[in-house]
C-alpha cells in the first residue's frame, strides 16, 4: 500500500508496449471523429480527459449533429460499467492509501493498466503509483495516435491484418497463465468455467457488453464458494 | 483548430461519465463489508472477469484467436515472460488469419 516514484517509474516502463500496440487504434479513432465532423482539438481533448479506447469509439457510433447528449451517456455507462466491478476489486488493495491518490489512479485505469496492476499485486507488489505510470505511458502514444489519425486519414494500414486487436487478448491470456501457475487449475476450473459458461450464454442472448460483468460476477462467486 | 461548444459539451459530459464508472465500484464498496467471502470474490474477479471477455472473443475469432490464446499460454509456462508471450500470439493470430484468409 505505498506510492513510490519507483512505482510510478515501473508502471510507466511495463505499460509502454501497451501504448504502442494502442496506437493503430489511435489513428483509427482520429480518422473516425475527423469522419464525423471532429475537430484535431476536440480529438485531442477527449483522447486525453475520456482517455478510453472503447468509450470513444463507441460514443462515435452513436454521434449526430447536432449532438444529442443522451445516447452519449447511455452508451459511454453501457461501454465502460466493467470498470464498475473492475474498481470495486481493488478497493481492499487500494482502500488503506489516501483517497486523493486514490482517485488519481482510478483515473488512469484502463484495461491494460488494471489488468498490470492485478499482476503486480499478485507479485506482491502493492504500490499504487504502479497504475498512474502505466496509465501516464499509454497517454503518451494514445494522444498523439488520435490527433495523428485525424491529420493523416489516408495511410493508415488495416489494425487487424496486423492482429493488433489480438494484443490485449494476449495479455488478458498472459495474466491467467500466471494465475494458473501460482494458484493451480484444480482451484480455477470452476470459476472459470462457470466465467466463460455465463459469458457465452449472456453474449448470445442480450445484446451489448452485459456478458462481461454477468460472466466475470458469476465466476468469482462460483469461486468463492468453493473456497 | 476549433472548438465547437456542443461537441465540446459532450466530450466534458462523457469524461464525466467515464470517470464515474471508474470510481463508483471502489466507492460501493466502502458500503458492502469486506467479510471473508466477499473477499474472495474480489479475490477471483479479475481472472473472471478477463475469462468472461475472452470466451465471446474465441468464439467469434474462431481458430486463429483460440491458436493465439494458447500459443501465449504456452510460451508463459516456457519462458514466462509475458511480452514474448504476447508477441508469440499476436504474430500467430496474424499468421493464420493470413494463411486462413
Amino acid at each position: 500500500m505505498t506510492f513510490t516514484r519507483a512505482g510510478l517509474r515501473k508502471g510507466f516502463v511495463d505499460c509502454v508496449p501497451f501504448g504502442i500496440s494502442g496506437i493503430l487504434f489511435g489513428l483509427a479513432l482520429g480518422i473516425g471523429a475527423r469522419g464525423l465532423g471532429w475537430s484535431a482539438l476536440e480529438v485531442a481533448i477527449a483522447a486525453v480527459i475520456v482517455f478510453s479506447g472503447p468509450a470513444q469509439l463507441a460514443v462515435l457510433t452513436v454521434w449526430t449533429s447536432p449532438v444529442s447528449i443522451a445516447p452519449v451517456v447511455l452508451t459511454t455507462i453501457f461501454v465502460n460499467l466493467r470498470h464498475v466491478l473492475m474498481g470495486a476489486s481493488l478497493r481492499p488493495w487500494f482502500a488503506r492509501l489516501r483517497s486523493r491518490k486514490v482517485f488519481l489512479a482510478l483515473f488512469f485505469m484502463t484495461e491494460s493498466t488494471y489488468a498490470l496492476s492485478i499482476r503486480e499485486r499478485a507479485e506482491g507488489r502493492l504500490d499504487v503509483a504502479y497504475m498512474v505510470g502505466g496509465g501516464l505511458a499509454l497517454m503518451l502514444f494514445w494522444a498523439p495516435a488520435c490527433v495523428a489519425g485525424h491529420m493523416l486519414a489516408e495511410v493508415v494500414p488495416e489494425p487487424r491484418r496486423l492482429a493488433f486487436d489480438f494484443v490485449l487478448a494476449g495479455l488478458f491470456s498472459s495474466i491467467l497463465a500466471g494465475e494458473l501457475k501460482r494458484r493451480g487449475l484444480p482451484r480455477l476450473a470452476l470459476p472459470w468455467a462457470v466465467a466463460a459458461g455465463a459469458s457465452l450464454l449472456v453474449w448470445a442472448v442480450v445484446p451489448g457488453p452485459w456478458f462481461v460483468m454477468v460472466g466475470g460476477l458469476a465466476g468469482a462467486i462460483a469461486g468463492a464458494m468453493r473456497g | 483548430m476549433s472548438l465547437d461548444p456542443a461537441t465540446l459539451t459532450a466530450i466534458l459530459v462523457m469524461a464525466a461519465t467515464v470517470y464515474a464508472c471508474r470510481i463508483a465500484g471502489y466507492l460501493a464498496m466502502r458500503f458492502v463489508p469486506i467479510t471473508p467471502f466477499v473477499e474472495r470474490v474480489l479475490r477471483d474477479l479479475p481472472t473472471a472477469l478477463f475469462v468472461a471477455v475472452l470466451a465471446p472473443q474465441v468464439a467469434m475469432g474462431g481458430a486463429p484467436y483460440a491458436a493465439g490464446i494458447a500459443v501465449v499460454m504456452l510460451l508463459m509456462r516456457l519462458i514466462g515472460k509475458d511480452l514474448i508471450a504476447i508477441l508469440g500470439g499476436t504474430a500467430t493470430v496474424a499468421l493464420l488469419r493470413g494463411a486462413l484468409g
